[in-house]
C-alpha cells in the first residue's frame, strides 16, 4: 500500500476522533448549564415549568445541533473523504 | 451498510429532454415522501369523513382535535397573530416530519438488485430537509411581502446601517442551512448510531437507542416549526396595534 494513502487514512481517522472529541465538550457543558438553571427557575416557580420546559427543549435542541455539525464532519472524513478519493486515483493512475 | 436513503436506488426511469437520454432515479427518499404522503392523505381522509359536533366522537376526531389545538396555541404563543394564516404551512411541516421520523422504527424490506435493504426514513437524507428548509425561506419572503411590500420587505436587510447588508443576507442564508442540517444530522445520527451498537452489543442497545431516537423524533419537528414561526415572524415584522387587540379578544371569547 502506498504510504501517501496510508497518511490520508491515518490523518482523517485523526481528524474526525478530535471533531467528535472537541465538539462535544462544548455542547455538553452548554447543555449541563442550561439544564442546571432551568431546574433552578422551576423549584423557584413550579407555575411556570411547562412554559420552561418547552423554552428548555427548544434551546437544547440548538445547542445540540453544535455537536451535530461536528459528527457530520467527523462522518464526512470517515465515510466520504474527498482527499481519499483522490489519493485512490493519484495511485491508480502511476 | 447505508447511511443515506438517497442511495438505495429502487428503479430507474428512462428520460428524454431536448434529445438527451438520461435516467431519472427512484430512491428511498422519494418512495418514502409519496408513502407517506399518501398514508397521511387516506388518514387524514378517514378521519374527517366522519366528524360530529357532538361529545360523543370518535377516538381518532380526540386526537387531531387535540393535535390542532395544540398547534393552534403554539403559533399564537409565538407569532403574536392570528393561527389561521399559518396553521396549513406549519401544521403540515410538524406532522409530516413527525411521522416519518416515527417512519424510522418500521422494519420494511426492499430488494435492490437481488440485494436486501431496509427502509430509512426520508428525513435522514439532506435532500428532504432542504426541501423543507426551502419551503420555510420562500414562505418568510413570502409571507414578509405580502406583510410589509417588496420595498418594506427589503428594508430588514439594511438594518441598523446599509454597510451589514452581506453580514444580514449572510446570517439569512445561514439561519437555513442549519436548519436543515439539525433535523438530517439529528434523524440521520440516531440511525447511524443503533446500527453501530447493533454489531457491538445487538439484542439490548439498538432497542434502547431507538427509544432515544423516538424521543429526538418527538421533539426535532417541534424545533423545526418553531424555528419556522420564528423566521416567519421575524420577516413580517411587529404585528399592529390592531391585530394585537384581535387576537386578545380572540383569547378572551375562547376562556
Amino acid at each position: 500500500m502506498d504510504m501517501g494513502l496510508v497518511w490520508i487514512a491515518v490523518a482523517s481517522v485523526i481528524g474526525a476522533a478530535v471533531a467528535v472529541g472537541l465538539g462535544g465538550i462544548g455542547p455538553s457543558f452548554a447543555e449541563g448549564f442550561a439544564v442546571k438553571q432551568t431546574i433552578a427557575a422551576m423549584a423557584q416557580q413550579p407555575d411556570e415549568a411547562s412554559n420552561l420546559r418547552s423554552t428548555l427543549f427548544v434551546s437544547m435542541a440548538m445547542l445540540e445541533s453544535c455537536a451535530i455539525y461536528a459528527l457530520l464532519v467527523a462522518m464526512i472524513l470517515i465515510f466520504s473523504n474527498p482527499f481519499w478519493n483522490y489519493g485512490i486515483s493519484v495511485v491508480a493512475g502511476k | 451498510m447505508n447511511i443515506s436513503p438517497d442511495e438505495i436506488v429502487l428503479f430507474k426511469i428512462p428520460a428524454n429532454i431536448f434529445g438527451r437520454h438520461f435516467y431519472i432515479d427512484i430512491n428511498m427518499t422519494l418512495v418514502g415522501t409519496w408513502g407517506i404522503m399518501l398514508f397521511l392523505w387516506l388518514f387524514f381522509r378517514y378521519i374527517t369523513k366522519n366528524f360530529n359536533s357532538s361529545f360523543k366522537m370518535t377516538r381518532l376526531q380526540n386526537m387531531v382535535e387535540v393535535l390542532v389545538k395544540f398547534l393552534r396555541e403554539q403559533v399564537e404563543m409565538m407569532m403574536k397573530r392570528k393561527a389561521d394564516d399559518f396553521i396549513p404551512l406549519i401544521g403540515s411541516l410538524f406532522i409530516f416530519i413527525l411521522v416519518a421520523n416515527w417512519s424510522s422504527l418500521l422494519p420494511i424490506p426492499f430488494y435492490v438488485n437481488n440485494n436486501l435493504e431496509w427502509y430509512l426514513p426520508p428525513t435522514s437524507s439532506i435532500s428532504t430537509t432542504a426541501g423543507l428548509s426551502i419551503v420555510v425561506m420562500s414562505s418568510v419572503i413570502v409571507y414578509g411581502m405580502a406583510e410589509q411590500g417588496i420595498f418594506g420587505y427589503f428594508k430588514r436587510f439594511f438594518e441598523p446601517i446599509f454597510i451589514l447588508f452581506p453580514l444580514n443576507i449572510l446570517s439569512e442564508i445561514s439561519s437555513f442551512v442549519s436548519l436543515a442540517i439539525r433535523l438530517y444530522g439529528n434523524i440521520m445520527s440516531g440511525g447511524l448510531l443503533a446500527s453501530i451498537l447493533f454489531v457491538l452489543a445487538p439484542l439490548v442497545l439498538p432497542g434502547l437507542i431507538n427509544i432515544y431516537g423516538l424521543l429526538a423524533g418527538t421533539i426535532q419537528p417541534y424545533i423545526f416549526s418553531v424555528l419556522a414561526m420564528v423566521y416567519i415572524s421575524a420577516g413580517m415584522g411587529d404585528p399592529s396595534e390592531s391585530e394585537m387587540e384581535e387576537l386578545e379578544t380572540l383569547e378572551l371569547e375562547r376562556i
